[in-house]
């Protein structure tokens, strides 16, 4: 069988895939080729009907329809080629991805690959809540495609556990479709989603969130009757006594993302245990040369314009090294989660070259009156203010890389 | 009577004995009180084909575990269904565990099991490298091995249609009379008749030979909870381990907290055993699942897993499910005919080791049956049943072939698992077919990875809508009351 | 006196001021920005919200996204998301299409806010 032979190959067509493209597009790559499983493009933007998007990126208040609408039109202005309803089944090393779809088995040849495969929800599974198996359980992100795209509504007396955005975000998609949000539960004394969804979508609606709090036991045989609510203590652990029933028909889980590298781990590529994204470069290209990653795979972002930020960030790279014909190795210093900090991306900026890194992290816990610092060994070459820093919301900070000289470390201190 | 005989129960008992009544020309029923089938204690078990090492000697267990264990290979080969005869480790951390290996072995002898050794540790890493910690040696058992239960339940059950075996789910049994010829048995659905009755309803086994028998039985069931983790640690783990059972936590009751390479890739770990009050209660707690990850975070490095992976991974942890074990309260099964029940066949307190000694207890007591009731063979008995292969198993030119051949094995819908539009269709469309969310998952694993369903479940849920000509709104888990929707949006409320 | 609140504008998330103080302006302060300014004013005085929801159109099952041209009052929304349930256009939908004018007589209009041009299945 032929295979197709491309410059670069994306791998995922949401607005990570579709940026990185388009950025590379501009920045001189000729064939690209989009790989998306689903029957759009615009990945999980499909199902975010609420408003918030595109502030940086276009100065203006979106939907995230709308959002990934922008960029569809512009891949389909720019020809990139898309292959849709199409699952990528691995990638090599040397770049070749083989693929399926209706049409059977297909192989890619590629100079360069950007994984933008985004993430999944942690499951309850994962959180091993104790209690029964009923229906009724839904993480946020497959109700919201439920209420979104099917057009159906999961229950009708709900409790929400997390308080991650998608959570926050359909408990007032819930509200306002008619049923009835009992209580957010959050393990940690603080909000892990936006402080604005904190207002807009549980003060406005009088649903109250209980901090320090998290679910214990769930109840029903075939549908969800209720679940046990216990306080928490300063590492997470239930206080005995502190329980109480509610009941409800459905428990809506929001209590983490989490990157989808199946493709990346076959591969062989390393792995951030901090963010579990790939390992990258200040080129955010992962160990194995001409492979890149941009996006929620690479880690959790909270907002779209940083992810398509990140991703044109890639693109500009990608065009770079497909221009230098084969992405040489260079020597580089390692990037480190100083005190305070948890998953600092990139984990290697090249010495030696000019220009600006940008740094994305997330603090470990909620400070305020803080300053973010990154020091090259013992020298502090970069500094932010804030009033306040929280895992919910992850950072930036610009560094020049002429003053990189040692290992990189970045931290929040008081 | 309108049947010659009607079984309860489609778990793995009753699946067994379906099919070896169906070698014989007989108007054979099955009832199930679940929606589905196969709907209870073989649903959530450790999934281990026992070698019989520590089964009592003299005991029916010990027997038919040896008998059943070495019908496998045959048995799953006839029925298509995966098994791996991977071996099982029982290794010793000190010199009290190591005299209990060497007692272990001795039963072994007794129990007629096969190939077992006890082994040092330098033997033990010369056989499987890696072991470490404090382990000082191990019984090596080479007959243990690996199936899915309910895989294997289906495709008995499918095997038994095939050859003329009713099958009835959703009708629960509630009384059971003698008369004459045989029994009358009230169901949720009716009235039945059979000339003999084969009691395989796990844990409420006792309540069906109580219904006909003086000679009360006593079923308690036991709780067992397990752990899953991820497929990725699959390649660390190719046999069966665990440590000698008296040095596990649950003492007596367990057969040991084991890792288990299912062959379905997740790797199982568990389990514990609790005596419960409620025999349909398979919730997991806190407790139970508190105790296996204790357990493994402390002895995690006796393991030669521990090698590529040093800490026990939490991360890995994909969800975890409870079973119940039917034990009976004279710690053996209890099978056949009760003295004052003539023709009532009971197949009771099918414990572990039930799964590995169920075909070699149908086997006998089927036989039993038929020559006490002049049964004659079923001339077009057909022993062979043969599944679609997966589309995960395929190669790369049986996919290509499959995709050309039904473009729906070109459409996934469920990632994490592999599983094709194809698949769930004729999981859907096949005798004793899916018809909820569960069915399709336990007929094509569809929901049971790493995602556990949050991007395919409502794919599934079109597909069941679409197939069975239902609302979306109708489709449920498993049957009953069990929904998955709430209804649709944008309706208006009535005033 | 002082209201406190949490700017939604846009996701710095400002925590914000408003004062109403006799015989002179109010005094807003914590704002990044001018948005923030307004939206602390208009907030402490009337709360004011982008609605965004799904409607159905005739003869489909799948609903379709919209959004408010504007914001309306907070204490409106959940009628608004009652009254869009009454409606249901034609299809073709496209991003964009005012689907609604001056809803409830609020002065906004629905916009659709993805494409809805055919009877999609699986």
């Amino acid at each position: 069988m032929i295979p197709i032979r491309t410059d670069l190959a994306v791998i995922g067509g949401g607005c990570a895939g579709m940026a990185g493209a388009l950025s590379a597009k501009a920045h001189g790559v000729k064939d690209i080729l989009i790989l998306e499983r689903s029957p759009h493009l615009g990945g999980v933007l499909h199902q975010c009907i609420h408003n918030g998007f595109g502030v940086f990126q276009f100065h203006e208040d979106l939907t995230g329809t709308e959002f990934a609408d922008r960029y569809e039109r512009r891949v389909e202005a720019e020809n990139i080629a898309v292959l849709t309803e199409t699952l990528v089944l691995s990638v090599a090393a040397d770049h070749t991805i083989t693929a399926m779809n209706r049409g059977g088995l297909i192989t890619i040849e590629a100079k360069a690959v950007l994984l933008a495969t985004g993430c999944r929800e942690r499951p309850r599974g994962a959180l091993l809540i104790p209690g029964t198996r009923p229906t009724g359980i839904f993480t946020a992100g497959t109700a919201q495609r439920y209420m979104n795209l099917e057009g159906y509504l999961v229950g009708r007396r709900i409790v929400i556990l997390g308080s991650g955005d998608i959570g926050l975000i359909m408990a007032r998609q819930f509200v306002l479709e008619g049923a009835q949000v009992l209580a957010v539960a959050e393990i940690q004394p603080y909000s892990t989603g936006l402080t604005r969804n904190i207002v807009q979508c549980l003060q406005d609606f009088d649903i109250p969130i209980y901090y320090n709090t998290t679910v214990s036991r769930i109840e029903g045989a075939q549908r969800l009757t209720g679940v046990t609510l216990v306080k928490t203590d300063a590492h997470g652990k239930p206080v005995p006594g502190s329980e109480r029933q509610l009941a409800c028909d459905t428990l809506v889980l929001s209590v983490g993302l989490i990157p989808e590298n199946e493709l990346a781990y076959q591969a062989g590529i390393p792995l951030d245990s901090a963010t579990g994204g790939a390992v990258v470069d200040d080129r955010l290209q992962t160990a194995l040369p001409g492979i890149f990653m941009c996006g929620n795979s690479l880690h959790v972002h909270d907002l779209a314009d940083f992810v398509t930020a990140e991703s044109e960030e890639a693109g500009r790279h990608i065009a770079a090294c497909i221009g230098e014909r084969r992405c040489l190795p260079r020597t580089t210093v390692p990037v480190s989660d100083g005190e305070a900090v948890r998953g600092v991306v990139p984990r290697q900026i090249t010495v030696g070259t000019e220009g600006s890194v940008c740094l994305r992290y997330r603090p470990a816990g909620r400070v305020t009156r803080c300053r973010t610092a990154v020091y090259s060994g013992d020298t502090l070459i970069a500094q932010k203010r804030h009033l306040v820093v929280t895992p919910g919301e992850m950072c930036e900070i610009t560094i020049d890389r002429a003053r990189v000289k040692g290992p990189v470390r970045v931290q929040v201190e008081r | 009577m309108e049947f010659d005989v009607i079984i309860i129960g489609s778990g793995i008992s009753g699946a067994c004995a379906a099919r070896e009544i169906s070698r014989y020309r007989l108007r054979a029923l099955v009832v199930e009180k679940g929606y589905d089938l196969c709907a209870g204690a073989t649903r959530g078990n450790s999934a281990t084909v026992h070698s019989g090492h520590d089964a009592e000697y003299g005991s029916l267990k010990a027997l038919y575990n040896v008998r059943g264990n070495a019908m496998y290979d045959a048995l799953c080969a006839d029925l298509d269904v995966p098994f791996t005869r991977s071996g099982t480790v029982i290794f010793a951390t000190n010199e009290a565990e190591m005299a209990e290996v060497r007692r272990l072995k001795e039963n072994a002898d007794r129990n007629g099991v096969p190939g077992c050794e006890v082994l040092t540790r330098d033997a033990l890493n010369a056989l499987e490298d890696g072991w470490g910690g404090d382990v000082v040696g191990a019984l090596y058992a080479p007959t243990g091995g690996v199936v899915c239960p309910y895989t294997l339940a289906f495709a008995l059950c499918e095997n038994a249609a095939e050859n003329g075996v009713a099958f009835r789910t959703d009708t629960e049994v509630r009384g059971i009379r003698r008369t004459d010829g045989g029994y009358r048995l009230t169901t949720s659905r009716g009235e039945l008749t059979a000339a003999c009755v084969f009691n395989c309803a796990g844990t409420h086994a006792d309540e069906m030979n109580n219904f006909v028998s003086g000679h009360t039985l006593r079923i308690i069931p036991r709780k067992g909870e397990h752990i899953l983790l991820d497929c990725k640690l699959a390649p660390y783990v190719q046999r069966v381990w665990s440590q000698t059972p008296s040095a596990l936590p649950g003492g007596g009751h367990t057969k040991g907290m084991g890792v288990i390479p299912s062959v379905d890739r997740t790797v199982i770990l568990g389990c514990d055993a609790h005596e419960v009050h409620d025999k349909d209660d398979t919730s997991t707690t806190a407790a139970g699942t508190g105790e296996i990850l204790r357990y493994f975070e402390r002895n995690w490095r006796h393991l030669p897993i521990s090698r590529a992976i040093p800490e026990f991974p939490r991360s890995m942890v994909i969800g975890a499910f409870g079973g119940l074990r039917p034990h009976s309260d004279t710690d053996d099964f209890v099978l056949g005919q009760p003295a004052d029940a003539p023709g009532f066949y009971n197949m009771a307190g099918i414990e572990s080791p039930g799964l590995t000694a169920a075909p070699a207890i149908a086997e006998a007591l089927v036989a039993q049956a038929a020559q006490s009731r002049g049964w004659v063979k079923n001339p077009g008995f057909n022993p062979l049943r043969r599944r679609p292969k997966p589309f995960r198993e395929m190669t790369a030119d049986e996919r290509r072939e499959a995709i050309a051949r039904d473009p729906d094995y070109g459409r996934f819908v469920c990632r994490c698992e592999q599983v094709t539009l194809a698949e769930i269709k004729q999981a859907i469309r096949s005798p004793l077919g899916a018809r909820t969310v569960n069915g399709v998952k336990m007929r094509t694993r569809a929901g049971m990875g790493r995602c556990q369903g949050g991007f395919c479940g409502p794919d599934v849920v079109r597909i069941l809508s679409e197939e069975l000509g239902i609302p979306m709104t109708e489709v449920t888990r498993c049957g009953g009351d069990s929904r998955i929707l709430a209804g649709e949006t944008c309706v208006e409320e009535e005033p | 006196m002082t209201t406190e609140l949490i700017c939604i504008n846009c996701p710095l998330g400002c925590r914000m001021s408003v004062t109403i103080r006799d015989k002179q302006p109010p005094l807003v302060e914590g704002n990044a920005c001018g948005r923030g300014a307004a939206y602390a004013l208009q907030e402490a005085v009337r709360p004011m919200r982008v609605l965004t929801a799904n409607m159905k159109a005739k003869g489909c099952a799948r609903p379709f996204s919209v959004r408010s041209s504007a914001a309306v009052p907070r204490e409106r929304l959940l009628d608004c998301a009652a009254a869009l349930k009454r409606c249901h256009p034609s299809l073709p939908i496209h991003i964009g299409d005012v689907v609604l004018t001056d809803f409830l007589g609020l002065g906004v209009d629905i916009v659709a806010t993805q494409n809805l041009d055919f009877s999609p299945n699986l």
